[in-house]
């Protein structure tokens, strides 16, 4: 077990392997195997537990295959596939699982994004980015603005002029 | 689709925005998600915004999205996010899709390409309309040493042309390339597996092949194999598949062929196989036991097969009538989709009874759509006749998607 300590001071007591998915934490451990309690400075509790929350579902998930490819082992005379209805069926389960998962709001989305960043959660931070892709995919300038509260700081001319000189993204 | 609550939120003037506050990196990163043009659109949102675009290190240059002149506004695309790009600016991905190009110039797609190679360059996607589109370019795609993919699909099927052919240069020195899908036309076998030789570290090949008699493919480091063969005039009469390392692979056919090609060779190590053929004749039946023979070491297998409308329906095409039926001594999973009557039905029995290692099966009875009447056989039938599993006599198969009707 590792104690994860978030910015605001709360503990979170998981298994190593889930810490693990995250490659800072992998490192930290790799490096000093006797450590028990990591202090995060940038992630506080609310959004901590949201990211434990996936690397808690990946690591069964990985688990759940490894597990069954171990049957198959034992049962079997010395394979090592998983049955290809099993994997399919269980990533296809844990992209819908992602995909609900990620039905966050916007500030939440943020959040997760820096977090996943800073705990170099490569699985993490292509969906968070991905969804904040999303976002923008088919929106119109002024609506991206507005979703994203950006403030237009170019006066129209100037705004005028980017548009001129590359007509071929404006339509 | 649900919409999401992100989409529902109202903006407050007076909130911060939190979105230009992230980082360069990771702002950038969430704009390499999407196609160049809709990226490019996000320099009017803010100075914060104006040239971040810019340095993503991803591009897709898409035709068919743009506005017309489709071939004026892609060349100024293809200009101001590649060519006029800021050099410390590496480029890992490059998608180009000019099948919407209409005045396709090659010298300015290879000028393209040679920009890319420039900025090292890992991953290229080209889709084009027509394979010949790109028989000029190819020397120069296949002189880009820094790739680890590389993928040239034609949106249309390719098919054979009496001048042309890829010819690609000699001397190539793509080490790095794990991964290749390539749509051919009138291949010569001999320049493809001199091409295959040289990519050593190529694991996964994906081919589409059109039309000459005899093809084979030849490759040390090859695991992976999908060989599309579409239909064209004259087809092939074999395929040789030496590949040692060869674990996963999936064979289709497009199309009518006028016969399917004799498949032969070692695949000791083949783990896994996909089998799609369609339109097979009463004639094919000898190739698809050569097919088996050559895969009789897989412990998955799918298959899916369709036979031809022809007189003689229906007739045997898995195995030869009155021959040793390929034993399957490590299959583990089967799954076979087709018409499972009666002379199928039989087959398919037979082979279970050659599958020792056999641990779960999924047949689904197809009915073809030219026959009028049902020729399956009911669900009771075929669960007494079917072999039972080893342990505790329990029986293993079971059957989805039985349609026992007047036409399917």
């Amino acid at each position: 077990m590792i104690t994860l300590t978030s910015s605001d001071g709360v503990q979170f007591d998981v298994r190593e392997a889930v810490a693990k998915e995250s490659q800072i934490i992998r490192d930290m451990i790799q490096d000093d195997c006797v450590i028990t309690n990591i202090p995060l400075a940038n992630v506080n509790h609310k959004i901590l537990s949201i990211v434990l929350e996936y690397c808690q579902m990946h690591v069964d998930k990985t688990e759940m295959e490894v597990n069954a490819s171990k049957h198959q082992t034992t049962t079997g005379e010395g394979s090592s596939s998983v049955p290809v209805a099993l994997k399919v069926s269980s990533n296809k389960n844990l992209n819908d699982w992602d995909k609900e998962f990620i039905n966050v709001d916007l500030d939440t989305l943020y959040d997760l994004i820096l977090a996943a960043n800073y705990l170099n959660i490569s699985g993490l931070l292509n969906l968070t980015t991905q969804a904040a892709a999303d976002i923008i995919k088919g929106k119109t300038t002024e609506e991206i603005r507005a979703t994203f509260n950006i403030k237009n700081d170019f006066t129209p001319e100037e705004e005028a002029a980017i548009r001129k000189e590359n007509p071929w993204a404006f339509e | 689709m649900a919409t999401s609550p992100i989409d529902e939120q109202l903006s407050d003037p007076d909130e911060i925005d939190r979105f230009s506050n992230l980082p360069d990196t990771l702002l950038v990163s969430i704009l390499s998600l999407l196609p160049t043009r809709i990226a490019a659109r996000t320099s009017v949102l803010s100075h914060r915004f104006c040239h971040l675009w810019e340095a993503s290190p991803s591009l897709e240059l898409i035709s068919r999205d743009l506005p017309p002149p489709k071939s004026h506004n892609f060349a100024a695309m293809a200009d101001r996010a590649l060519l006029l790009r800021n050099p410390s600016h590496p480029l890992l991905s490059l998608r180009l899709d000019v099948s919407g190009y209409v005045g396709f110039h090659e010298s300015f797609f290879s000028s393209l390409l040679v920009k890319a190679a420039s900025l090292g360059l890992r991953h290229l996607a080209i889709e084009c309309c027509n394979s010949w589109d790109l028989v000029h370019s190819i020397p120069t795609i296949f002189s880009i040493d820094s790739l680890e993919s590389l993928s040239v699909i034609p949106t249309l099927r390719p098919l054979p042309s009496p001048h042309e052919e890829y010819r690609f240069p000699s001397g190539i020195t793509l080490t790095r390339l794990k991964s290749l899908s390539l749509s051919l036309i009138d291949i010569d076998p001999a320049r493809l597996n001199s091409l295959l030789s040289e990519l050593c570290s190529l694991e996964d090949l994906h081919l589409q092949l059109c039309a000459t008699d005899a093809i084979s493919i030849s490759s040390q480091s090859i695991r992976k194999l999908e060989l599309i063969i579409v239909v064209g005039y004259p087809n092939f009469h074999t395929v040789g598949l030496s590949i040692p390392s060869l674990q996963s692979l999936r064979l289709e056919t497009h199309g009518p062929l006028q016969s399917l090609p004799r498949i032969h060779g070692e695949i000791p190590f083949l783990r896994k196989a996909v089998i799609n053929l369609h339109e097979l004749h009463e004639r094919d039946v000898s190739a698809v036991v050569g097919l088996l023979n050559c895969i009789v070491h897989v412990e998955v297998l799918s298959l899916n097969i369709k036979e031809s409308e022809d007189e003689m329906f229906p007739f045997p095409i898995l195995l030869e009538p009155g021959k040793d039926p390929p034993n399957f001594s490590n299959l583990k999973h089967l799954d076979v989709t087709m018409c499972f009557h009666e002379h199928n039905f039989g087959a398919v029995v037979t082979l279970l009874h050659h599958s020792s290692a056999l641990e779960s099966l999924k047949l689904v009875h197809e009915i073809p759509k030219f026959t009028y009447r049902a020729r399956g056989r009911s669900r009771k039938d075929w669960a007494s006749k079917l072999p039972r599993g080893a342990v505790d006599d329990c029986c293993y198969a079971y059957f989805k998607n039985l349609h026992l009707g007047e036409n399917s």
